[in-house]
């Protein structure tokens, strides 16, 4: 009977307890209260799905999802198209006032999203700044407003990720593999193109995600923006804050919906990298695993041609790609500040500033 | 085909510091040809200035005569073998080492054949479709060996490439090296900072220190008739001596070693020598008068030989090896004995003012 005497539990198992206590209380808890609710009939209180048939129904409702996909989609290939090329070039060249290129990008960073938004009214808008100056010489500028204008403002505000992940990579890269593939005899473009990009991929992939789901969540760019181009996280604004014809019912369907277009996204990405799982010697672990932007960007700058010696970090480990998803998750609910990895990162940021 | 590789009076600065002082080498076709030296002599930059990595800001280099300073790396006929391998992570063993070939555009049929041909010399076919991480460190090496030589290279270069196996590998992967070199007869440049490992592989041998090339010659020369003090003291164990030279009228000079022991030795030499000896160069007798005389600090029995570290008179310690084959007795701790220096393997420097190296 002894042998059964309970003991005290120990420190590390009181930590687990506490701090599964603090996820359930103030993760799970409201998000969990949030989603059942779309899974009850609004009149009957049954369980059912009538809430998703009335989402899949109601072009309203539908054409949101559908206009948010695209517009992530487009935003995270243009943001990939500039921040690779940017990255590379920064990184491998010596380009005249680099420091201040990447001074500017973490800048334009820390800002709220809307606010590039904003900007951007002010130069294209009905009144814009520069609307107004090609109308004197006769040129009517096309509309910022909608889908046009969400995809240019979400693609200039969120390149920058794409662009930062990626030098970071590029610094990390063992300069070794380049050149085993030029001396093996491919020219530069080839070498880029079977070897340096192929190699970062997991690296771009995560950048890719942290775009789409930004761009996907963010709220204040398409309410000054979109205009009549809705979509998901304007619709569930709406839906909640409505003094009349408001249906929470719906807007806590919708935010489901979100949430799940981001979990099926995070969950390609990972098992995108985890196919390509480099464990090698060209990468250093543990940089990795603490893989914020702000570290690549001081590894750059700190050792520009040191590859294999000090390389804070390249491949954002799952771990930091599932802590950006459960940021974005906290955004569902449209009153959106800048997202906790945002902030965090602002504060390596700071920190190594 | 292998390429005769000359290098004229090539330098290379880094800003204010240069790394690479002037150097004049020459590689015959075939040859296994190694520079060695400690860290940071200049030695791995040289390297990839052959390959094309470091741009030549003097002299030149020729391959076969023709000048290839201005011609870039991909275009040299190259084959490079890294210190860290630099397998490429996202290709399986096979397209690793048909990279080359592809980078060539060779037919399909053709890619195939070779690559399989440079497997199976490496003797890595089996793992032709693994990934580069399912590999251990030699395994590694030998696809980066592999992916080097299934292009034709004119010329195959080697930075420092068994520094990361562990010591047995180490010997193991030098004689499998050296085994194909010889099959293939192609010429190899082989930079490494281990003298053992030099030695071992090498038909001649540079060794490089702060940029300059300090000697050329075969292992044995190298080894016996090491041409500095430097290279004396880096290529093995060798105990330096004070010493004082008078030439004699009838040929000859006279040499007083640590002030206590003269004897003759051939060539002409005046003023403050340093004196070479390698421990196995002397010998052990009990104390005798007019001899280098000490006691033991230290006896380390190691199987085949014991070392002795002997105090000197004045306070130099030196080492010695006696071989178990010769002597049965191990002499004590605090025993007094003489050294007697085998004079026929003696080096002799001028001390051109730096004082005898410790």
């Amino acid at each position: 009977m002894n042998r059964l005497k309970l003991r005290a539990p120990s420190f590390w198992t009181m930590t687990v307890i506490v701090l599964t206590a603090l996820v359930i209380l103030f993760l799970v808890y409201p998000f969990a209260s949030l989603f059942l609710k779309s899974f009850f009939h609004p009149n009957t209180g049954d369980v059912s799905l009538v809430n998703y048939k009335k989402f899949f129904d109601t072009p309203y409702y539908f054409n949101t999802l559908k206009r948010s996909l695209l517009v992530s989609t487009v935003t995270t290939v243009l943001a990939v198209l500039l921040g690779v090329p940017i990255a590379y070039i920064t990184s491998r060249y010596n380009v005249w006032g680099k420091p201040v290129i990447n001074v500017m990008i973490i800048l334009s960073m820390l800002s709220p999203p809307f606010i590039g938004a904003y900007s951007w009214i002010l130069l294209l808008g009905r009144n814009g700044f520069i609307t107004n100056l090609m109308e004197k010489i006769g040129i009517t500028m096309p509309a910022i407003y909608g889908f046009y204008g969400m995809v240019l403002v979400f693609t200039l505000k969120l390149f920058p990720y794409v662009y930062l992940y990626v030098s970071g990579a590029l610094g990390s890269i063992d300069s070794s593999l380049e050149e085993a593939a030029e001396s093996l005899g491919m020219n530069k473009f080839r070498r880029m193109l079977t070897v340096t990009f192929p190699v970062i991929m997991p690296t771009i992939s995560a950048a890719a995600l942290v775009v789409f789901m930004t761009s996907m969540a963010d709220f204040g760019t398409p309410l000054l923006i979109g205009e009549g181009y809705k979509v998901l996280p304007v619709v569930v604004y709406e839906e909640y804050m409505s003094d009349i014809g408001g249906d929470t019912i719906i807007a806590s369907t919708l935010s489901t919906i979100i949430v799940l277009c981001a979990v099926v996204v995070l969950f390609l990405q990972k098992a995108y990298v985890s196919r390509r799982n480099y464990r090698m010697s060209f990468l250093s672990w543990p940089g990795a695993r603490s893989s914020l932007p702000s570290m690549c960007w001081t590894g750059r700058a700190g050792c520009p041609s040191a590859p294999t010696s000090c390389q804070p970090c390249t491949i954002p480990s799952p771990r930091r790609a599932g802590a950006s998803s459960a940021s974005r998750m906290k955004t569902v609910l449209g009153r959106r500040c800048t997202p906790i990895a945002t902030r965090r990162r602002a504060a390596g940021l700071r920190r190594s500033a | 085909m292998s390429h005769h590789v000359v290098i004229n009076n090539v330098v290379k600065k880094y800003g204010d510091t240069t790394a690479v002082k002037g150097i004049q080498l020459s590689i015959g076709k075939g040859e296994f040809f190694t520079i060695l030296g400690p860290s940071g002599c200049g030695k791995t930059t040289l390297l990839r200035m052959i390959a094309g990595f470091n741009s030549i800001d003097e002299g030149e280099i020729l391959f076969d005569g023709k000048r290839i300073n201005d011609v870039p790396a991909h275009l040299r006929n190259i084959g490079m073998v890294f210190q860290n391998y630099a397998i490429f992570p996202h290709m399986s063993i096979f397209k690793n080492v048909a990279y080359g070939l592809k980078a060539r555009k060779a037919p399909k049929q053709e890619l195939a054949a070779r690559v399989n041909e440079a497997l199976e010399l490496m003797r890595i076919s089996q793992y032709r479709d693994r990934d580069p991480s399912q590999l251990s460190g030699g395994q590694q090496q030998r696809v980066a060996l592999a992916r080097a030589l299934v292009i034709r290279p004119v010329i195959l270069l080697m930075d420092e490439p068994l520094s990361s196996l562990d010591a047995k590998l180490r010997v193991e992967m030098r004689n499998a090296i050296k085994k194909i070199q010889r099959e293939l007869g192609i010429t190899t440049i082989y930079v490494t900072h281990d003298q053992e490992e030099a030695l071992a592989v090498s038909d001649r041998i540079a060794v490089m220190n702060q940029g300059r090339v300090e000697q050329i010659g075969t292992p044995q020369d190298i080894y016996m008739k090491p041409a500095t003090p430097f290279v004396a003291g880096f290529i093995g164990t060798t105990n330096f001596l004070s010493g004082v030279a008078e030439p004699q009228p009838g040929g000859g000079s006279v040499l007083r070693i640590e002030n206590a022991k003269t004897v003759t030795v051939p060539g002409t030499w005046r003023g403050r020598m340093i004196v070479g000896l390698r421990p196995e160069h002397l010998h052990l007798t009990e104390a005798r008068e007019g001899e280098l005389t000490g006691t033991i600090t230290l006896a380390t029995f190691l199987g085949d030989f014991i070392n002795y570290e002997i105090e000197l008179a004045g306070g130099k310690m030196i080492e010695v090896n006696e071989y178990t084959k010769d002597t049965q007795q191990i002499r004590m701790v605090g025993e007094r004995v003489s050294v007697l220096p085998d004079l026929a393997r003696m080096n002799l420097y001028p001390d051109e003012g730096g004082g005898v190296p410790a």
